[in-house]
């Protein structure tokens, strides 16, 4: 704050000197210009088609390895397990150890594979099981999708980017679209379709990062653990006001439906916390004839194994592959004997449910704060 | 609707496309039309209150410079008031209408209408309003020249902190005498606050439309009798909901004037938008995990392994953030009026090269600042009736300014500091270095720029701070765990990565007053400094994006 006492004006900044130039001139700037982004952007492009891309794991894993495993464990006999999540899957769950455990329990025929995805959840995998078994002609007995937190309640998916690129073809657009209402969305999925610089954005700063910053890693995983946690405890102490309308879940179960798959969806354990689950939710999965199994709380898990927060060292990931093998064991066990049976229930249809506000609340849009998995 | 997102940019370019085609008239229409769209794209319910705001200072102006309005043209003012709350504020589903509609199904169609009269209070509460106003109105051209001038401005003020007062301070204030009854034991009053929601962008326009009046009314600025003009003036979308605060002297006449194409324009406009952008998701949407991990954890009271290291790096992060958020809108809004024909004043001159408070208040949210000194240090006296008022006034100002950036305690004590820190430098006298002249009058220029940046940074966690028992802990944290760890150095080498060269490259262009060094630059200069920011807009932006901070304000 100034303290001189004279009246200034605000006034706009003097307008330019530049000479008075021909209609000709003024297009070759622009030309000029828009050349330097499209060569810009070309160079890009090339570089992440024929550099990064291949480099990433992730992309590796989605583009060749899952394929793979999925048409692989197609061709094994008897009930077939398809574990999809995660990082927090990545982590806990050895499919190998769950396997093992399965056959100890007196289930011989059974395989199990892990499909996993960074900060995917229920958006994604619908899409995810979409590319790699329905798709496919590719029908697991058995799909278990652990999820922690609000992992159901999620409606859209974390990484459009990737989802476009990686997940979805044009056959999936209009599915999409049909539930996805955000213009703002539709405009991301469509750049990303086949712009993949523009798609596989974030893959870039998460190589470079570590490779140039050391101890780059633990810091960001402080920070984006500090995050979630904030938000979690916000969210448990002032619940939001535009309750989630679940309509990614109600287009998981409903094509399962379709495609007669037998879904379990497992609440995975996070350390120091036993998160509230909604009943809605779990009503919704009962109602389509789904499996539900709760293991926010395992005998023996200790904070001890875990790296942070949900993400489990290697005795954990061992122990928790075990105890959730326990717990499907039941299902596993009746799926052998009768495969085409979905449930001892019978499902009902999914409806939709459309999103409501909490009594008195009519007013305040619940912002969406950017959610991302692990 | 941000501008960090696609669907702005596709309202703008659906705008921009056929603007340069328009004549004068159609163009204004054209953006009157987006800018009801952009700002109703919160909450359409949002539209009656500028509506209103904007209808009470085209009166006010009108009445300030004793231009009569006839008796039609108030009659329709009057019915667009009563007829916009009734349309957006009774409580019609016009979802189900458009529906009904488009199936040709009138029993629907009436389903969606309101049926009970409740529904229509708001609207018989701006009939009777709009009379009552209508009264004064015709009341007040009776009075003589100078008393009907003073009473249109009178009127024009109240109005406008009125709206801004209620849907701004009301709950905060009723939340702090139910606090403060509490604390006295007086008993509990219970859960008191109304949930009043805050429109965006209501600080800045309500500013800007009190402003009109006091210009017409200082002779600095004349009315204009064109309400459509007046509105698009109050409601001109590139800066509506976070600035700049934009005097009728300056806007109006660009309003009301046929706009011109320049050259030099669509490429200042190309790098502020790019540069804006940069600023906003590259640096703010960067920092901003930085500067939460320190915030939410002592929040969250899990913040015993941070050391005095990690709360300063929080600290410089939020710095950054701030100035990357606010400083990015600006450029942004500044660039697309350029493509419009427009020129914003320049919001921000490099202030974390400030040497001052008073040299930092002269390039930190400089429409904010001249505002507050135009229209309440100087009418206050400023510092014509000696130190003691001087102080006062400074002191005064500052609080006022630290209210209007958000109705909470933390930013009433950040203006406090802010007026603080002014009154000392004035007391002491100390005068502004510049950076020129030898070796040690640099290095003098260097010590005060980092003084008061830290000053600044002192501030900021003020600002940032959600109460003052967090506050109090970092502070002592902050002074009594001093030890560098490895997370502040990652903290640090990521400040500098993202905010070394755009802080270079303002430097070079004088924050934005010789955008035409960059222009005017080669060929090869300009390929890198577009390649640069096309990079790292594309990679480096934050995998998390945040709402610019200044929409709360």
């Amino acid at each position: 704050m100034t303290s001189s006492t004279s009246s200034s004006k605000v006034t706009a900044p003097p307008a330019d000197n530049y000479p008075a130039v021909s209609r000709m001139m003024w297009l070759r700037r622009l030309a000029s210009t828009a050349a330097i982004f499209v060569l810009c952007f070309l160079c890009v492009e090339y570089v992440v088609r024929s550099r990064i891309m291949p480099a990433s794991r992730s992309y590796r894993l989605m583009d060749t390895v899952y394929p793979a495993q999925a048409e692989e464990l197609g061709q094994q006999k008897g009930v077939r397990v398809a574990i999809v999540g995660n990082s927090s899957t990545e982590r806990g769950v050895d499919a190998g150890v769950c396997q093992e455990r399965l056959q100890s329990l007196g289930i011989a025929d059974v395989s199990a594979r892990v499909f996993t995805f960074d900060g995917s959840d229920v958006p994604e995998w619908n899409y995810i099981l979409n590319r790699y078994f329905w798709h496919a002609g590719i029908k697991p007995e058995l799909v278990i999708l652990p999820f922690f937190f609000h992992g159901l309640a999620a409606e859209e998916p974390v990484d459009v980017g990737r989802l476009a690129y990686c997940f979805t073809t044009s056959d999936d657009w209009l599915e999409l679209f049909s539930h996805e209402p955000s213009l703002n969305w539709r405009i991301e999925f469509l750049l990303s379709t086949n712009w993949a610089s523009f798609a596989l954005d974030g893959r870039v700063q998460r190589r470079l990062f570590p490779w140039l910053i050391p101890n780059y890693q633990p810091f960001a995983r402080e920070l984006h653990d500090a995050e979630i946690s904030h938000r979690t405890r916000r969210r448990v102490a002032a619940p939001p006001v535009v309750l989630p309308s679940h309509r990614a879940l109600q287009r998981l179960l409903l094509h399962a439906q379709q495609e007669g798959a037998l879904l379990c969806f497992v609440a995975f354990p996070a350390r120091d916390v036993k998160y509230e689950l909604a009943s809605q939710e779990i009503a919704l999965i009962r109602q389509a004839g789904m499996e539900f199994i709760d293991m926010r709380s395992v005998d023996g898990l200790t904070p001890a194994m875990y790296e942070d927060y949900i993400h489990l060292l290697t005795p954990g990931q061992k122990l928790f592959s075990r105890r959730l093998a326990e717990s499907v064991a039941d299902i596993v066990r009746k799926r052998a004997a009768s495969p085409a049976t979905l449930s001892r229930r019978v499902p009902s249809p999914v409806v939709a449910v459309h999103s409501h506000r909490s009594p008195g609340g009519p007013t305040r849009p619940f912002k969406d704060e950017g959610r991302r998995g692990p | 609707m941000n501008y960090n997102t696609w669907t702005f940019w596709l309202l703008f370019f659906a705008v921009l496309v056929p603007y340069w085609r328009l004549t004068h008239k159609q163009q204004n229409v054209l953006l009157l039309a987006a800018s009801y769209l952009f700002y109703g794209s919160w909450d359409y319910r949002f539209l009656t209150l500028m509506l209103i705001a904007t209808t009470i200072d085209y009166v006010g102006g009108l009445g300030v410079a004793g231009i009569s309005l006839s008796k039609k043209q108030l009659a329709g003012l009057v019915a667009l008031v009563i007829g916009s709350v009734g349309l957006l504020c009774s409580d019609i589903q016009y979802g189900a209408v458009f529906e009904a509609i488009q199936q040709g199904n009138p029993s629907g169609l009436w389903a969606a209408l309101p049926h009970e009269l409740r529904s229509f209070y708001l609207m018989f509460l701006a009939t009777a309003g709009s009379l009552g106003y209508l009264a004064i109105v015709v009341g007040l051209y009776r009075l003589p020249h100078e008393a009907r001038r003073k009473a249109f401005v009178a009127v024009s003020m109240v109005a406008n902190l009125t709206i801004l007062g209620f849907f701004k301070y009301c709950d905060f204030f009723v939340e702090s005498m139910r606090q403060l009854v509490e604390q006295l034991g007086f008993g509990s009053l219970g859960d008191s606050v109304l949930g009043i929601i805050l429109p965006p962008g209501i600080s800045f326009y309500t500013f800007q439309a009190m402003s009109y009046t006091i210009d017409i009314y200082r002779g600095e600025a004349k009315p204009t009798k064109n309400f459509a003009d007046f509105a698009l003036f109050v409601c001109f979308f590139p800066h509506l909901v976070a600035g700049p605060i934009m005097r009728a002297s300056t806007l109006l006449p660009q309003v009301t004037h046929a706009r011109r194409p320049r050259l030099g324009a669509f490429e200042e406009g190309l790098f502020l938008v790019l540069f804006g952008l940069f600023k906003k998701v590259v640096i703010a949407d960067n920092m901003a995990p930085i500067a939460n991990n320190v915030f939410f954890r002592y929040a969250d009271g899990t913040a015993q392994a941070l050391t005095g290291a990690d709360i300063l790096m929080g600290v410089y992060a939020f710095a950054f953030q701030i100035y990357g958020d606010f400083s990015g809108y600006s450029s942004i809004a500044r660039g697309i009026s350029k493509w419009l024909g427009f020129e914003l004043v320049v919001n921000f001159h490099l202030p974390y090269l400030a040497v001052s408070p008073a040299d930092f208040w002269r390039r930190w949210h400089i429409s904010l600042s001249t505002w507050l000194r135009d229209y309440l240090y100087i009418p206050l006296g400023g510092n014509r009736h000696g130190s003691r008022a001087t102080y006062r006034n400074l002191m005064l100002t500052m609080l006022l300014g630290g209210l209007w950036h958000g109705a909470n305690w933390t930013f009433v004590v950040w203006g406090l500091y802010h007026g603080l820190l002014l009154c000392v430098f004035r007391a002491l006298g100390i005068k502004d270095p510049a950076p020129r002249g030898g070796l040690g009058q640099r290095a003098y220029w260097l010590i005060r720029v980092l003084l008061m940046f830290h000053l600044t940074c002192i501030g900021w966690l003020v600002f940032r701070a959600d109460s003052f028992t967090l506050l109090a802990l970092m502070t002592r944290d902050l002074v009594t765990t001093f030890t560098w760890t490895a997370n502040a150095t990652v903290a640090i080498t990521l400040i500098g990565f993202y905010c070394l060269i755009p802080f270079l490259t303002e430097w070079m262009l004088d924050g934005e007053y010789r955008l035409d060094r960059f222009v005017h630059a080669t060929w090869t200069i300009r390929s890198l400094g577009y390649t640069y920011v096309t990079l790292m807009l594309l990679f480096m932006h934050a995998l998390q994006t945040y709402d610019f901070i200044y929409f709360q304000f």
